[in-house]
């Protein structure tokens, strides 16, 4: 009988390491992907109803997901990991990017969060002074 | 080491780590993140995000606006976990239900035999079928916005966010009210209004491992009944199908729940299949 019971402790440790296995999958299978807004599928309304939606195929996702993975930083704006080369992808001048960031530039893959320490900035005004920069 | 002090491990170090997450999302906004610390949004580990994301794409609607491409990995994990023990992520490692059950202690000392008993339970039979309704509530407004609404009123949000601003008024209210009802009630919000685990509930349904109960070797003292804490009658069942069942373990042996060995256990086949297979 006992080979078709699990001890609660089993379960116990099964669990975290089935877990902590299934995102170590993910990561080595680049599904984890924890930067970046999820945007609406091409083809999708994203905020009304779906009826004349392409069909999504299992290929069409990954697609989507590695085009997210590329543009993140243009479609999201300036983030935590956001180095002084995304900014300037985004389309802020080096000008601008300087004149935010109180003081010249010299590495532009260096993280502006990074730039702002330095600095003794205040990351949250500077991210919203370069997001509204993209914006105009 | 018993399961249930391995169980505590567990929500400890999940709690623990969704916590420093979080705070580290609030001080990378103000440029001050903890370095050894990955720098991720809760949208990015939320597990309910990877349904909503899912039913999202089959709908057509795509990947869900505030969401990540990692909660379908997460998703993706409590699936299987779900398909092979059970909605065992309530019971080890969602914090909400880990921060009710911790308050919960406190309110079975100060209530003793009163606790959990506040629901008659006739209302709380027709009550576990609200996860239900907010479930397709849920769903039906994730299709409409492609945005995840949930987060507006989601408790699990707000725990992690009640100083960012970034949680609303109403998710910081039903947190609160959750937590205060904790004290009377073994995890409210799981009971009656969680989508997430009545989703689970439901997929555990055709989980592999179940509660069973050994009619044979069971001497009904209903020991297992008083100890579940989600009010289900396992003494009157050959094996729990109900929905409500996070695979907890306290109603086993194991866990001092039921008296005699192999009565009441958490296996695969019920007792006549195993003399069978023998
Ligand atoms: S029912 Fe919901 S809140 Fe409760 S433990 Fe499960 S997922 Fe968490
Ligand atoms: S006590 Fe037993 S029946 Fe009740 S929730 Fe826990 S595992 Fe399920
Ligand atoms: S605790 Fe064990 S012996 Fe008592 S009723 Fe439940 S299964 Fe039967």
């Amino acid at each position: 009988m006992r080979k078709f019971k699990l001890s609660p402790v089993y379960i116990s440790l099964l669990t975290v390491v089935i877990f902590a296995a299934a995102i170590f999958a993910g990561m080595q299978t680049g599904w984890w992907i924890t930067e970046g807004r999820g945007t609406p599928l091409a083809g999708s309304k994203g905020g009304g109803h779906g009826g004349e939606s392409e069909e999504v195929t299992e290929e069409h996702i990954v697609n989507e997901i590695d085009e997210i993975t590329e543009e993140e930083h243009e479609t999201e704006g300036i983030a935590g990991s956001s180095t002084v080369q995304n900014a300037l992808d985004m389309g802020i001048t080096m000008e601008e990017l300087e004149q935010v960031l109180e003081g010249a530039i010299e590495d532009t893959s260096v993280k502006i969060q990074d730039l702002v320490s330095e600095r003794g900035l205040k990351f949250g005004v500077v991210k919203d002074a370069l997001n509204a920069l993209i914006d105009d | 080491m018993k399961s249930k002090h391995l169980r505590l491990i567990s929500q400890i170090a999940f709690f623990a780590f969704i916590a420093i997450i979080a705070v580290n999302h609030s001080l990378t906004e103000i440029g001050r993140g903890l370095g050894f610390v990955p720098e991720l949004s809760l949208h990015a580990i939320c597990p309910f995000g990877g349904v909503a994301t899912l039913a999202s794409l089959i709908m057509g609607q795509g990947l869900i606006r505030q969401l990540h491409a990692s909660v379908m990995v997460i998703g993706s994990a409590v699936l299987l976990l779900t398909l092979i023990f059970g909605p065992v992520f309530c019971s080890h490692i969602c914090p909400l239900g880990s921060i009710q059950e911790w308050i919960g202690k406190l309110g079975k000392k100060i209530f003793k035999n009163r606790y959990n008993k506040l629901i008659p339970q006739k209302l709380h039979n027709i009550l576990k079928y609200l996860r239900y309704v907010v479930l397709v509530l849920v769903l039906v407004q994730t299709y409409r916005t492609a945005t995840l609404m949930f987060a507006n009123v989601d408790p699990y949000y707000a725990l992690f966010n009640f100083w960012t601003g970034e949680a609303t008024i109403a998710a910081i209210s039903i947190l609160v009210v959750t937590l205060i009802m904790s004290l009377f009630v073994e995890r409210p919000w799981c009971k009656y209004a969680c989508p997430y685990g009545g989703l689970l509930g439901l997929v555990s349904k055709i989980s592999l491992f179940k509660i069973r109960r050994n009619e044979a070797t069971c001497v009904s003292c209903g020991l297992c009944d008083r100890k579940c804490p989600m009010l289900i009658d396992v003494s009157k069942k050959k094996k729990v199908t109900d929905t409500l069942c996070n695979r907890c373990m306290q109603c086993t042996y194991e866990e001092g729940g039921c008296p005699v060995d192999r009565a009441c256990y958490n296996g695969i086949l019920n007792a006549k299949q195993q003399e069978e297979a023998k």
